[in-house]
């Protein structure tokens, strides 16, 4: 009895240790994997992209020597909205895009509520950090972008421009574009850009698209009494970014944060996403 | 049953002897605070200046019939006076614990207003400004799952341009319908009509 007790509790030590110390997947080298997925799928989850702007050659990024250990510890990142940032681009390229889906006068009213709030926190002391606050100044990754869209530069330009700037701490990036190379995910950026402009002159939201095959991409279809509920999961491959599975999945990546909240238990950050991690995408 | 009518009559009597006396003070209108770090005034002048009052003055075109607003803008709101503006300026505005609240559009506002008042237009507290409830977190609603909580909601004194406008009247209506107590809501009717009549300052963008 006691013998066997003993043999158990070892057991359980011993299996303890392994779990402990067994190798992670997400920490293996990305140098393993390098050959496995080039960067022309991002491309591709992407859709078509106008002849405007080409499509992006992000290989050089990827294969740039120096690579970040702990991705999305060296950029500084903030939780600007994709949608926010693209109307900013396009404000400051000259286009006026609607900010809100609600009453064209909306601006006219956050306007009038942001004086009206900024009078009221004048006599109280208080600022208020609700939606009523001003529109937000061009940020320093706005302001790049516009620059090189002004100067009709391609978008491997624009993309090696943005990472160098994101690099030497310049710029801040949303944290949905972090890659999990710790890259900044710029054809997202661009993309929605120009989703937005598509929007803007009267275009239509783009489609869902229903992904159910492809590279890391898994569904599990269990058959209930009546009907079968699919489950999709996503193994993040090397280039991913939160914003670029929001749009492979939804086509928009403003709905990044479904994913997110699904994933709350191995994501501690939008932008601490890992290759090798497996994401659950809920279904919209 | 005499002696309840007696005590009911001393009573009035007592409430419009102590009103008279005060109404009766000789020396002008006179309150110095600090808001926000900065000296403000209110202090009334000797002479008129018919020109600033008529600033004031909207046509009887402008407002919606009648173009008289009543004494009490809504059930439960009280209807105060200069005295009572001023003092609640120095006494709680000051404290960032109630507010002024001139509901005139900004380009009304433009012509002159009272030192320490904020513009809440009476247009921007609509159903249609999403941004509605942030106006009314501003003034010391709480939100809570969605919902605002008006107890820890700030007192406010609301005007207009005088009594023959109604925007103060329809602001006090709209926060009322929005859930703003009553008892917590005071209506200036004289405005700056009767604001500038008495000589009392002004203050505008400019200054």
């Amino acid at each position: 009895m006691i013998r066997s007790v003993v043999g158990l509790f070892i057991f359980a030590v011993l299996l303890c240790g392994y779990i402990v110390l067994r190798p992670s997947d997400n920490g293996r080298p990305a140098a393993v994997e390098t050959t496995e997925v080039t960067r022309a799928q991002t491309d591709s989850i992407l859709g078509p992209v106008p002849d405007a702007i080409a499509p992006i050659e992000v290989v050089a990024a990827v294969q740039a020597p120096v690579r970040n250990t702990a991705p999305g510890l060296a950029l500084t990142t903030d939780r600007s909205q994709m949608d926010e940032t693209a109307a900013n681009v396009l404000a400051g390229l000259g286009l006026n895009v609607e900010r809100n889906q609600t009453a064209g006068d909306s601006d006219e009213m956050l306007e009038m509520t942001a004086s009206v709030l900024s009078g009221i926190g004048a006599i109280t002391g208080q600022t208020f950090n609700a939606s009523g606050k001003p529109p937000a100044a061009e940020s320093a990754l706005e302001l790049l972008v516009v620059q090189a869209l002004k100067e009709g530069q391609n978008d491997a330009y624009i993309n090696t421009l943005v990472n160098e700037a994101a690099k030497a701490g310049e710029i801040s990036v949303p944290d949905i574009l972090v890659t999990s190379e710790g890259d900044v995910d710029t054809a997202v950026l661009l993309n929605s850009i120009i989703t937005q402009a598509q929007i803007a002159a009267g275009g239509a939201e783009p489609a869902v698209p229903n992904v159910t095959s492809g590279e890391g991409v898994e569904v599990r279809v269990v058959q209930r009494a009546t009907e079968a509920e699919q489950y999709r999961f996503y193994t993040v491959n090397k280039g991913d970014s939160l914003g670029s599975i929001a749009v492979k999945f939804y086509g928009n990546v403003n709905k990044f944060g479904r994913i997110f909240e699904a994933n709350r238990q191995i994501l501690s950050s939008p932008n601490a996403i890992q290759v090798g991690q497996r994401l659950s995408i809920p279904n919209v | 049953m005499f002696s309840h009518k007696f005590v009911a009559a001393l009573a009035v009597g007592a409430g419009l002897t102590t009103s008279t006396l005060a109404q009766s003070t000789p020396e002008p209108m006179k309150a110095s605070f600090m808001l926000a770090g900065i000296e403000k005034s209110i202090t009334q002048s000797a002479s008129l200046d018919a020109g600033r009052i008529a600033a004031f003055h909207r046509p009887a075109s402008a407002c919606t019939n009648p173009c008289i607003a009543p004494l009490a803008a809504a059930a439960g709101v009280q209807t105060v006076g200069e005295r009572e503006v001023i003092s609640f300026v120095a006494n709680v505005v000051t404290k960032g614990e109630g507010l002024l609240i001139d509901s005139r559009n900004p380009q009304d506002r433009a012509a002159g207003y009272i030192a320490a008042s904020v513009n809440v237009p009476t247009d921007l507290v609509a159903p249609d400004n999403p941004f509605m409830a942030d106006i009314m977190q501003a003034m010391g609603a709480r939100s809570f799952e969605g919902t605002l909580n008006y107890s820890d909601a700030m007192p406010l004194v609301i005007f207009d341009d005088g009594p023959s406008t109604s925007d103060a009247p329809a602001l006090i209506a709209r926060l009322i319908a929005a859930g703003y107590p009553a008892s917590k809501l005071s209506y200036y009717r004289g405005g700056m009509l009767v604001w500038t009549a008495l000589g009392l300052n002004t203050e505008d963008a400019k200054s």
